[in-house]
């Protein structure tokens, strides 16, 4: 049950038992949301790498959403969507690389920070 | 001396408040005509969005909302001096005074929905992995594609039967869908005070009505999320001294 006596239990309206579930779920979405710079040196070039990924990682989708609707309109030969969807897979792999390398580094310096 | 807004109220009388303002200074009100600032006096400018900060903000807002009607400025705003303050009522004064009037006599409710095991397919790690043929990749990405098409327009179809019945008892209402995967409704209604207790049991009803969501409703709040002007003084072009009413605490 909620506690009444702190502000925050007195502004639930309705029966909701399970908050914990309710605030991870906010956080998710507050991380959607901009983000302040932060003016830590480590922060701001662990900042700056996932921006340059979010950067290159955006127009790739818009293509290849693109391609597929291509695709549905029957525009594209099948050679030309056997050679697109080569470079999707490729471009996918390498971001996918880049991500599970910028996750490792960010691992290991926060072990060395422990 | 820096001050801290709180709010902007039509009543400039202080209320009795237990406690002090945020950094233990007293409240002060700047008034101009009808109008006034609650500010207290503020050593720096930084102010640590802590639970304890940020609830001492809501309670003098809440304090003011009681007899009057406030108009919530952002967390951690704050202006250079007290004449910063002054001139910034002074030039916004009838700006404060058309939304006063749009949000007399009503609070805000916020609601919160959590939508699990809805099968979402942009939640799942199994993305595709076509080893070889290009045309394998781009058709199997064909095929997720349609399926988050198809989950978004159901999430879609099914906030809005929640929203409608809510909005109908609100003055305005705001809402975005689907922010995550599992939080199908974000919404913000503006209630006439008297309305809450209906709402309150209509929320109660759809939550009934629908045992696969989970509903968090809360309220009532001063209206954060709709206020959500931004008000700027002279300096603004120095990128300080700038009031923004709201931010959706709710």
């Amino acid at each position: 049950m909620p506690d009444v006596k702190h502000p925050a239990g007195r502004k639930l309206l309705c029966d909701a038992d399970d908050l914990q579930d309710f605030a991870t779920e906010l956080e998710r979405a507050s991380k959607t949301l901009p983000q302040r710079i932060n003016a830590d040196p480590e922060k701001v070039e662990r900042g700056l790498a996932q921006l340059v990924l979010t950067l290159i990682e955006l127009p790739r989708q818009l293509m290849e959403r693109q391609a597929i609707r291509r695709i549905e309109a029957g525009s594209l030969t099948d050679e030309e969507i056997e050679r697109l969807g080569q470079t999707f897979m490729k471009l996918q792999e390498r971001m996918d690389d880049s991500t599970e390398k910028r996750m490792e580094t960010q691992n290991s310096q926060r072990i060395k920070a422990d | 001396m820096m001050m801290y807004l709180y709010a902007i109220t039509d009543r400039p009388e202080m209320p009795a408040l237990p406690g002090s303002g945020i950094g233990g200074a007293s409240l002060l009100a700047c008034v101009y005509r009808d109008v006034a600032v609650i500010i207290s006096p503020l050593a720096s400018v930084e102010i640590e969005p802590t639970a304890d900060n940020v609830w001492r903000h809501e309670e003098i807002v809440e304090a003011f909302m009681a007899d009057s009607t406030v108009l919530p400025v952002r967390f951690g705003t704050v202006l250079a001096d007290k004449a910063a303050v002054q001139a910034t009522l002074a030039a916004h004064y009838s700006h404060f005074v058309t939304n006063l009037d749009r949000v007399r006599g009503r609070v805000e409710l916020g609601l919160r929905v959590l939508w699990d095991n809805n099968d979402c397919p942009i939640d799942k790690d199994d993305r595709t992995r076509v080893a070889g043929s290009g045309r394998a990749y781009l058709l199997a990405r064909m095929q997720e594609e349609r399926r988050a098409h198809a989950w978004r327009q159901r999430g879609e179809a099914l906030a809005a039967e929640l929203d409608g019945p809510l909005a109908d008892l609100a003055v305005e209402s705001t809402h975005q869908v689907l922010v995550t995967p599992r939080l199908l409704l974000t919404a913000a209604y503006l209630v006439e005070r008297r309305v809450v207790v209906p709402f309150q049991r209509r929320v109660e009803t759809l939550n009934g009505a629908y045992p696969g969501l989970r509903f968090l409703c809360t309220g009532p709040w001063p209206p954060y999320s709709f206020v959500g002007a931004v008000v700027s003084t002279a300096n603004e072009r120095e990128g300080k001294d700038k009031v923004q009413l709201g931010h959706g605490c709710a």
